[in-house]
């Protein structure tokens, strides 16, 4: 076995040699330098290596920017489910303290998603990310004070009319936010 | 600051906070306040110590709740006072200290 390898070996390596001795367009002039010959070689190594690694770097950018906005989008999936809890009662004219407790667990539910998405934030666009953070976290906080801030949780309380539309409004100004911070991600 | 006072919301009041006011229904802020949050506050501040407040394994915190209680003491004894005296702890839910802290700096936008 290893006569035949070292067979093929050899005549390969013997194949190349001719090839190489052989070769129309490559010729060696003996005047050409070591020093000039390295250069060609480190330029066709940058040439290839620049693009390769760039395309890596912009595939890996796209990779973190998806898994942002996807997290960011969880978000606004849990936000809906708040919203949806709200139309129910109010089309039902009927609020359960179930319904309620339930909007008050989805708040906690958002929370835990936003710290995750900002901490993926800080890791991996530090400096861009304060903005960013800081716009969704004072727009989460502004929504849960009005949703839970008035008479939500008041035992008798009935979702209304007013609640219903101040809700909508409240609910519809977080949407954009994160819905703009979705197109900052995407621009980064 | 040592011997912190403590205070585990879950174990020592309710895994569901509730309304703003007693008169709203059970475990409402105001209820909080003056049953747990307030001795322990006057406490900490006779001993200049921290009460260490315990957030998890709460099903959420309404925000009425917060203004209920953290809010109505800090009108009462300024933001400063409170932040000085005060420790909220959550760490599953850091951005529930941040709402809180941010109810107690203003605690008349609610």
């Amino acid at each position: 076995m290893k006569t035949i390898l070292s067979f093929i070996f050899f005549s390969f390596g013997l194949a190349i040699g001719l090839f190489i001795e052989n070769l129309p367009f490559l010729t060696f002039k003996k005047e050409v330098g070591v020093g000039e010959i390295a250069n060609f070689l480190i330029a066709l190594t940058i040439a290839i290596l620049i693009p390769l690694l760039l395309h890596t770097w912009i595939d890996n950018k796209r990779f973190i920017k998806d898994y942002l906005i996807e997290e960011i989008k969880a978000c606004l999936v849990t936000l809906t489910k708040i919203k949806e809890i709200v139309d129910d009662c109010y089309s039902n004219d009927s609020t359960s303290d179930k319904d309620k407790g339930r909007i008050v667990y989805l708040f906690s539910e958002v929370d835990r998603q936003i710290n995750t998405f900002c901490e993926e934030m800080k890791h991996n666009f530090k400096k861009e990310s304060k903005d960013i953070i800081n716009i969704i976290k004072e727009a989460n906080i502004t929504y849960w004070k009005e949703t839970t801030g008035g008479p939500l949780m008041n035992q008798q309380f009935k979702i209304n009319y007013n609640f219903y539309n101040k809700h909508n409004s409240s609910f519809y100004k977080n949407e954009v936010v994160i819905k703009k911070c979705i197109s900052k991600i995407n621009s980064l | 600051m040592d011997n912190n006072i403590k205070i585990v919301i879950a174990k020592d009041f309710s895994d569901t906070p509730g309304a703003r006011y007693k008169t709203d229904g059970p475990f409402s802020g105001e209820q909080f306040l003056e049953e747990i949050l307030l001795p322990k506050f006057k406490e900490a501040i006779k001993k200049d110590c921290f009460v260490e407040i315990y957030l998890d394994d709460v099903w959420g915190y309404p925000s009425s709740f917060i203004s209920g209680s953290f809010g109505k003491l800090a009108k009462d004894y300024t933001s400063e006072e409170v932040l000085t005296h005060i420790k909220l702890i959550s760490e599953s839910d850091p951005l529930l200290v941040e709402k809180i802290t941010s109810v107690i700096i203003k605690p008349d936008l609610i």
